[in-house]
């Protein structure tokens, strides 16, 4: 009985023993150790996941996505952690697109931290996640795609790693605020297994809004397959076309050579990701003489037939002036002048009109301010202040030196040319989110009498005797004004005798303008330097394709 | 010498051992804090502090004083709430009897079921978010596919492969409506529909280009409209060319498809130009423009109308195909 009663003790004992045991540990896990324990359980069980905004997609006009959002990966390592980085680079190296030697450098580098890939597309970075490497680990990212390439690349513009992918050039850039939306914030409590056991949004995500643009892949695609073929021919510096309905401003392409690929800027010049058709100041040259035309025709001081003695060379002040070729004296009306282009003839009609009434038309045409387009990059260009104008000023003004102008300037003073009379400020941006952007207004520069008659005027450029008369669409009646402009040469500040500019601004058809064509093209080096043979058959292989495709009747 | 009431009122002898305690007559006392002193402490909270002592904060101070009157009534009330349920009849029989172990066991697995359930519930949000976000990348990837394959660089070459080309600027042509397009509208729709809206595009094929035109048409135009040009086309054969001459905007469509050698080609019509085998994008809504004013009334000069449409192209199917 006793030994019964000793053994049940014992029991007792060890049990009591055992439950101290217990408490005493309970009371460290819930005590000392719980701070350690419960960060365990929040780095294991609870993880806050980034909900990335979907980026706005830029479509053009008709719906085709120039640039679009896809969910990807950021891809990261700890290369502390990694044990074998050659195994490791091995396996990840055709997944991340880089070689074995790059991705075995990045994960040698002694740093807690590297970045194997910013925005890898989900599938690889999915079978990259896979292999399970200790140490290599993935953040949902948004990774932009311009499925165009090369297409309207520098209007669109690119959008960079950092920030959250915030746009960098372009509309990517001037209209990241609407494109970006908002990251949203996720908490997921997750089981033993890794599987979510509590879902809660803490933060909506918010998606960017679309952006449709006035643009048409179709045309733009030829006004850059178009600028292509000349920069193979002419090896220009740089080039660049706009094509826009006069009537509202619309701008329908806007090309820019050499091409970039908006998938891979980095394998492009700077220089190359600049909008050259809003951000490239030149000297206009000879389709400036159209502006000074159309100030004088509206001061009623000429007439289209009004006839002008031109003789080879004008002086003046301290200038002599020369037509581009040496002839005897000629009679030459108005649209003639405007025809051949004769320089002397031009200056005649600006010294007409005095240098107060020709700077109040370049201002009223909108050179010396931007033209208030919806693109980044929308260049002023440059004007002599009328208290600047020195003796020889009316003799290099009036043809288009001694100013500086954008294309996109150019373009939208021959809209008004085109239109009617009305100086409407270009846009690009039809829709966003959705809605209709309004158009910007007009205001009249010029009376409808005085555009018919310069459009009539214009017409003869392109007529057997005119500058650019070899370029014709059969079935339209084209309108036009060639540009051959002198550039500055930087190291002599005299005008450069082999770097010229080179333009062509025109419209179809001639009586009733629904499109309009500006090529500029920068320095051509081969072949030819003339705005006629370098700039306007451009224009007419543009206009060749986009007249027929607008469905705009001929004329 | 008077014994105190106390000892007085203490039984005299003590009970047996084995024998039960009886119960007190009385209710023994309740431990815990008395009135007065509950009293005395609200009394000391609102006291005001001797000079030179640092006031307490408001707050906190208010907040105890209201803890102190507060949380005593609800410990009581809830005792006294327990100690109501304890002597509940309902319960206490239930309790005493089997059941309550089917009703604990319903609740027990009642409870499991709910949690399981909402785990399943979050597991399937969790899967949903899956869902989303693969959806989300196959719309970006079509939206991806879609740009590319419509791109001119790519469709240009695969066109001119199956034989069709650019129609140059030049060789496409419009023709200006007059009052006699509304009459022919008319009495091209009066005509019964001969054959359905599919047949025109593949003549439109046939007929060696402006399948884009044509198909571009045949989705603005209503049904009606098409059927009925394709009926008054074959009126147009036998009116002759002569009257082709007096021909719509659609005729213009035509027009652009035709081919030299159609029955009409030679048919004294200034803007009814002929450009063989030159598919056409432009005069798609032209011809729908054409067709729109059929609600007109008619007049007999319509079929000589529908003729300009028909006369300029391959032939009766054809002129449907561009209408």
């Amino acid at each position: 009985m006793a030994t019964i009663q000793r053994r049940v003790g014992l029991l007792f004992g060890l049990f009591f023993a055992l439950l101290l045991l217990a408490g005493a540990r309970a009371l460290y896990l819930g005590g000392p150790h719980s701070g350690a324990l419960r960060r365990a359980a929040r780095s294991q069980q609870l993880t806050y996941e980034v909900v990335p905004a979907e980026r706005g997609t830029i479509t053009d006009r008709n719906g085709v996505a120039l640039a679009i959002s896809e969910p990807a990966q950021e891809i990261s390592a700890d290369p502390y952690l990694i044990k074998a980085p050659l195994t490791a680079a091995r396996s990840m190296a055709p997944l991340l697109g880089l070689s074995q030697a790059q991705v075995l450098t990045k994960l040698s580098e002694h740093t807690g931290f590297v970045y194997l890939a910013r925005a890898l597309p989900y599938e690889a970075a999915h079978k990259l996640l896979a292999l399970k490497i200790p140490g290599v680990q993935g953040a949902p990212v948004m990774r932009r795609v311009y499925p165009r390439g090369t297409l309207a690349a520098q209007v669109i513009g690119i959008v960079g790693t950092e920030h959250e992918g915030a746009g960098v050039s372009g509309l990517e850039y001037s209209r990241n605020s609407m494109l970006a939306g908002h990251a949203g914030r996720r908490r997921v409590v997750s089981d033993a297994i890794g599987q979510p056991v509590s879902i809660a949004e803490t933060q909506h995500e918010q998606s960017g809004a679309s952006i449709s643009l006035t643009l048409d892949a179709n045309i733009q695609q030829r006004a850059e397959d178009v600028l292509s073929a000349a920069g193979r021919i002419f090896h220009p510096k740089d080039s660049t076309a706009i094509v826009m309905d006069p009537r509202t401003g619309a701008i329908l392409a806007m090309a820019n050579w050499p091409l970039v690929n908006a998938n891979h800027p980095g394998a492009s010049a700077v220089e190359a990701l600049q909008n050259r058709a809003v951000g490239f100041n030149y000297e206009p040259g000879s389709t400036f003489k159209a502006i000074t035309v159309s100030g004088a025709l509206q001061e009623g001081l000429i007439t289209p037939n009004t006839g002008f003695e031109i003789p080879d060379q004008i002086q003046v002040a301290d200038r002599t002036i020369h037509d581009d070729t040496e002839h005897p004296g000629e009679s030459l009306t108005t649209s003639q002048i405007l025809a051949q282009s004769s320089n002397v003839g031009a200056i005649k009609i600006g010294l007409l009109e005095g240098k107060e009434k020709f700077n109040s038309w370049v201002h009223r045409f909108g050179f010396g301010s931007p033209t208030g387009v919806d693109l980044p990059g929308d260049e002023g260009g440059a004007t002599l202040p009328l208290d600047r104008y020195s003796g020889s000023s009316m003799g290099n003004l009036p043809i288009g030196q001694g100013e500086l102008v954008t294309p996109i300037q150019m373009a939208t003073a021959y809209s008004a040319i085109a239109n009617g009379g009305i100086l409407r400020p270009p846009h690009i941006i039809d829709q966003v989110g959705g809605h209709r952007v309004a158009e910007p207004a007009g205001k009249r520069v010029i009376s409808q009498t005085t555009a018919g008659e310069l459009r009539n005027m214009l017409k003869g450029v392109l007529a057997p005797g005119g500058t650019a008369s070899e370029v014709s669409i059969h079935g339209y009646e084209l309108a036009g004004k060639t540009g051959t402009a002198s550039k500055i040469d930087p190291q002599t500040g005299e005008y450069s005798k082999s770097a010229y500019v080179a333009s062509f601004v025109g419209f179809a058809p001639a009586s009733d303008p629904k499109l309009l064509c500006a090529v500029i093209i920068d320095e051509p080096q081969t072949g030819s330097i003339y705005g006629g043979v370098v700039a306007a058959p451009a224009f007419g292989q543009i206009m060749e394709f986009a007249l027929p495709y607008l469905d705009i009747p001929p004329g | 010498m008077t014994p105190p009431t106390t000892a007085a009122a203490r039984p005299t002898h003590r009970p047996a051992p084995g024998s039960r305690r009886r119960a007190p007559s009385r209710p023994r006392r309740v431990s815990g804090p008395t009135r007065p002193a509950r009293a005395a402490a609200v009394s000391a909270a609102v006291a005001l502090p001797a000079p030179g002592v640092a006031l307490p904060r408001r707050g906190p101070a208010r907040r105890t004083a209201r803890a102190a009157q507060v949380s005593p009534g609800i410990a009581l009330r809830t005792a006294d709430a327990l100690r109501g349920l304890a002597g509940n009849t309902v319960l206490d029989r239930l309790i005493r009897g089997r059941a309550w172990i089917g009703l604990l066991a319903f609740a027990l697995i009642g409870i499991v079921t709910m949690q399981l359930l909402v785990l399943e519930l979050n597991t399937g949000v969790g899967r949903t978010l899956t869902h989303v976000a693969q959806l989300q990348r196959e719309n970006a990837q079509l939206g991806i596919e879609d740009s590319t394959y419509s791109a001119e660089s790519r469709v240009a070459p695969l066109a001119a492969a199956a034989g069709m080309t650019l129609a140059p600027a030049g060789t496409v042509h419009f023709v200006a409506a007059n009052r006699a397009d509304v009459a022919h509208a008319a009495t091209a729709l009066s005509t019964a529909i001969q054959s359905p809206i599919g047949g025109s595009t593949e003549s439109g094929e046939a007929s060696g280009g402006g399948s884009e035109s044509s198909a571009a048409t045949e989705a603005e135009v209503p049904s009606g409209s098409t059927a009925a040009s394709q009926s008054s086309a074959a009126t147009a054969e036998a009116t002759g060319p002569s009257e082709a001459g007096e021909s719509s905007e659609g005729a213009g469509a035509s027009s652009e498809s035709s081919s030299t050698a159609s029955p009409a080609s030679s048919a004294p019509t200034s803007s009814q130009s002929t450009s063989a085998s030159t598919p056409s994008t432009a005069p798609s809504s032209v011809g729908t423009q054409a067709t729109g004013a059929s609600a007109a009334p008619s007049s007999g000069s319509a079929a000589g109308e529908a003729g300009g449409e028909a006369g300029a192209s391959n032939g009766a199917a054809q002129a449907g195909s561009r209408e």
